[in-house]
């Protein structure tokens, strides 16, 4: 797959397809980290906690295919649990980010997983990143069992660095070529059948969620 | 449990083992709601024993009775280097362990012209002050730290760290069972005996019904915020009143129901009286870090009131209804910042909004972690209502200079080979330091409110809003040549009336955070002085070997300004007077016309 094209002209004119990812994963483990290295090319040691989520997107050319990539990058913290499916339903692809010095973290990753396998999208494609191989002087998470753990479950896997960059254009290039684009273009016809034409076909559809969600109150206004 | 523990304190005391208190009993001035001024009542006694002889009655660790008697070894230090001083001065003081009482109002009070009172602390009392700050405690170098390293610079002290207790103002939260929540310094879990000790005494005075407010050592003040389940203490060595930090005790509280709500934390505790709360808090730590340490050295917590941008008032307007146009339909406010200075904000007619639900909301932004994304997150304003959460969505806006072929979509062309990821269009956006913030009640509503930034930062830039608005940034900070008054160094001017301030540029020597903060902690003393007289007061100064800083009370303003501590106080009064005049013909200080919707 040719994957170095640039952006010109044939492909400016091109509708690129949107395909709606989630970050997830224990609080601390480069989840932003990641995806500001992807975004911006940008990486900050000491990155404040994600306070809910943060959304960005991503243009990229894949083949002769624009994507662009709308992002998810959730908060780790037991508190925004409840808010998590949300950002996961709609997804047609997930990352999900353990830190290979923070055996715990894997274990973290896991219930995502599992809790993905149960309620997300059945054609999700889901990527299983160790982050911060920099550390690998620390290391507590042998690379072997991560891929065996993600080669059981069918996930993508890779170790990488925000920090340095080590493999994250690959995470997201790996997963970008496993995108059933077919469906999702099959998908956003009937969609857009439906709803006229709206321009923000298959995009993470908060509008979707339950609203019996734990909140401690709805406000009053 | 707890009467166990009186009982047992009790029975201590007749046994004579209350000498030797680690505190020094003898200046232990307690309040508490019910009685209000008991001045070492047996009570009180008790409780200094509980502090100090707890290892004895309950299972609170030997390094909990370390840092007592480390307490005590500054205590002691301070107290020799203080009679040195009043040796030195006068001998009024020596067998008084009393360091402050310089400032007792006794000393203070001389009555002047016009009903007007004046408090004037002479050279030799700020001295005392100065040197007791500078001599005993912590040496400070965090001003232009992070919160995350702050805390890992201090997160793993413990009791038994000799620094812990050499900082100048420790905050606890624990929950009403005991449990830790937050400490400032140090690691919450290896804190959990003093919890226990702190939950001790708290219970001590629950028995019978009454409320532990505040503990008067000769070096320390201990102050309390019950509200259950959530206990608030707050031990300072800073001079700064029960009621000022008391105060600090609510912005801590609030912060936390701004993460919870009121009604998920009394869920929890109501269903796992032993919840450790940290779980649900983690990520909020610095938010609190932030706050405490913004209370020495950001005036917004003193004044009570919003830091305003200032700009030309066709311009903020202009901004108002521009914001106004293109806001979504469902918000409750919509908010311009210019980092913590207030831009403008829109809001339904009927709806107020309070400076400490902002000073939440600008504490929040001002994380990194909001920088160069989209946010959505779920939080409470609490004097909104505590009950609910609101959804905020917050974006620093970017200044771009707009093609030809207009795409509303700002976002960058990017291929995935990792040569060069950003794309030529990219570079002419440029990041600013002005956000925006729309707060929502519908969580789904977020797509909604992007779009609204969309075109909202792109009218801006069709405008040249934020082109004008990064221009005039110089300009925006008063600068105190302005005046063209001599010997002027700093002045803050409130608006009673809009709750809100403006504060002159730092200039030297208020440049150096450490003059800052004294200058602050001058402008507290005098706050809590004209705040806390009976008397309708209006005007009082302070001289000390640094400055002379005044403050004038009116029904609608307050001005604090600070002079070379070489012109006399008569010469100061006047320009204050000129200052007040020329404040009042400013009509670009505050934003008095808000877009209501
Ligand atoms: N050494 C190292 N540190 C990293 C790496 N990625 C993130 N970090 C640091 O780990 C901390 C948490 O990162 P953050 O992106 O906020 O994690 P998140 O909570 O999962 O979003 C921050 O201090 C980052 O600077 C990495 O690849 N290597
Ligand atoms: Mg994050």
């Amino acid at each position: 797959m040719n994957f170095s094209g640039r952006n010109d002209a044939a492909s400016a004119n091109m509708k690129p397809i949107q395909v709606k990812l989630v970050l997830l994963g224990e609080s601390a483990v480069g989840k932003s980290s990641i995806v500001l290295r992807f975004v911006n090319n940008e990486y900050q040691d000491n990155k404040e906690p994600t306070i809910g989520a943060a959304f960005l997107t991503q243009r990229c050319k894949l083949d002769d295919r624009i994507i662009k990539f709308e992002i998810w990058d959730t908060a780790g913290q037991e508190r925004f649990h409840s808010l998590a499916p949300m950002y996961y339903r709609n997804a047609q692809a997930a990352v999900i980010v353990y830190d290979i010095t923070k055996p715990a973290s894997l274990e973290k990753a896991k219930t995502w997983v599992k809790e993905l396998q149960r309620q997300a999208n059945p054609n999700i494609v889901i990527a299983l990143v160790g982050n911060k191989i920099d550390l690998a002087n620390n290391r507590s998470v042998p690379y072997e069992e991560a891929e065996a753990y993600a080669n059981e479950n069918g996930l993508l896997f890779f170790e990488a660095s925000a920090k340095t960059g080590t493999n994250i254009i690959e995470v997201f290039t790996e997963l970008a070529k496993k995108i059933p684009y077919e469906q999702i273009l099959a998908n956003n016809k009937t969609l857009n059948s439906r709803t006229n034409g709206q321009g923000d076909n298959g995009r993470v559809n908060l509008n979707e969620s339950e609203n019996n969600n734990q909140d401690g109150g709805q406000c009053n206004c | 449990m707890s009467n166990l523990l009186k009982e047992n304190l009790k029975k201590q005391e007749k046994d004579g083992l209350s000498s030797n208190a680690g505190l020094n009993l003898s200046n232990l001035v307690f309040y508490n709601s019910g009685n209000a001024t008991s001045t070492l009542s047996t009570t009180s006694t008790t409780i200094a024993n509980a502090v100090v002889n707890s290892t004895s009655t309950s299972n609170i660790s030997y390094s909990n009775s370390d840092t007592i008697s480390d307490i005590r070894g500054i205590n002691e230090r301070l107290i020799r280097n203080k009679s040195n001083l009043s040796n030195s001065s006068s001998s009024k003081y020596t067998q008084s362990n009393k360091i402050f009482d310089n400032f007792s109002l006794d000393n203070l009070i001389s009555p002047v012209e016009n009903s007007d009172i004046e408090y004037t602390s002479d050279f030799g009392n700020e001295d005392n002050l100065m040197k007791i700050y500078n001599s005993s405690i912590y040496d400070y170098d965090e001003d232009n730290m992070s919160p995350y390293n702050l805390r890992k610079k201090y997160g793993n002290e413990d009791l038994t760290s000799s620094n812990w207790v050499k900082h100048r103002k420790h905050f606890f939260i624990l929950s009403s069972a005991g449990k830790p929540i937050y400490s400032r310094y140090g690691d919450e879990s290896k804190l959990s005996s003093l919890m226990g000790v702190i939950q001790a005494i708290i219970s001590f005075y629950d028995v019978d019904n009454d409320e532990i407010c505040c503990i008067n050592t000769s070096t320390h003040k201990i102050v309390f915020l019950l509200k259950t389940p959530l206990y608030l203490v707050c031990v300072s060595q800073t001079n700064e009143t029960e009621e000022q930090l008391k105060l600090q005790l609510i912005y801590l509280y609030n912060q936390i129901l701004f993460s919870l709500t009121s009604v998920q934390l009394t869920k929890i505790f109501h269903d796992r009286v032993n919840f450790d709360l940290r779980n649900l808090l983690s990520g909020t730590e610095i938010y609190m870090d932030e706050l405490s340490r913004k209370f020495s050295i950001d005036a917004s917590f003193l004044l009570k009131a919003i830091r305003s941008f200032r700009i030309k008032n066709e311009l903020r307007n202009s901004i108002g209804e521009l914001l106004n146009t293109y806001r979504p339909k469902n918000i409750l406010y919509g908010i311009l910042t210019y980092n913590d200075k207030l831009i403008n904000i829109i809001k339904p007619k009927k709806q107020n909004v309070h400076p400490l639900d902002i000073h939440l909301i600008i504490n929040m932004i001002s994380s990194t972690s909001f920088r160069s994304v989209e946010s959505w997150s779920p939080i409470c304003l609490p004097k909104y209502n505590s009950r609910g959460f609101l959804y905020a969505y917050v974006c620093y806006l970017n200044n771009y200079k707009l093609s030809d072929t207009e795409d509303s979509n700002s976002n960058t062309n990017t291929n995935l080979s990792s040569e060069s990821p950003i794309s030529p269009d990219s570079s002419k956006i440029m990041k600013t330091d002005v956000c925006l913030t729309l707060l929502s009640p519908d969580k789904n509503a977020f797509f909604e409110l992007s779009n609204c930034k969309k075109k909202i930062e792109m009218i801006f830039n069709k405008n040249d809003i934020l082109k004008n608005l990064s221009k005039i940034i110089n300009k925006a900070e008063l600068d105190i040549a302005d005046f063209g008054i001599p010997h002027l160094r700093h002045v803050i001017y409130k608006s009673t009336k809009y709750l809100q301030f403006i504060e002159t540029k730092r200039l030297p020597p208020y440049d150096e955070p450490s003059s800052y903060r004294r200058l602050l902690r001058s402008y507290k003393f005098l706050e809590s002085k004209i705040h806390g007289y009976k008397k309708n007061l209006k005007f009082c100064y302070m001289l000390g070997k640094n400055e002379l800083s005044l403050l004038w009370v009116r029904d609608d303003f307050e001005l604090y300004a600070s002079f070379s501590p070489f012109i006399s106080k008569t010469i100061a009064y006047n320009d204050l007077l000129l200052i007040e005049k020329w404040f009042k013909k400013q009509d670009n200080l505050f934003i008095t016309t808000s877009q209501v919707f």
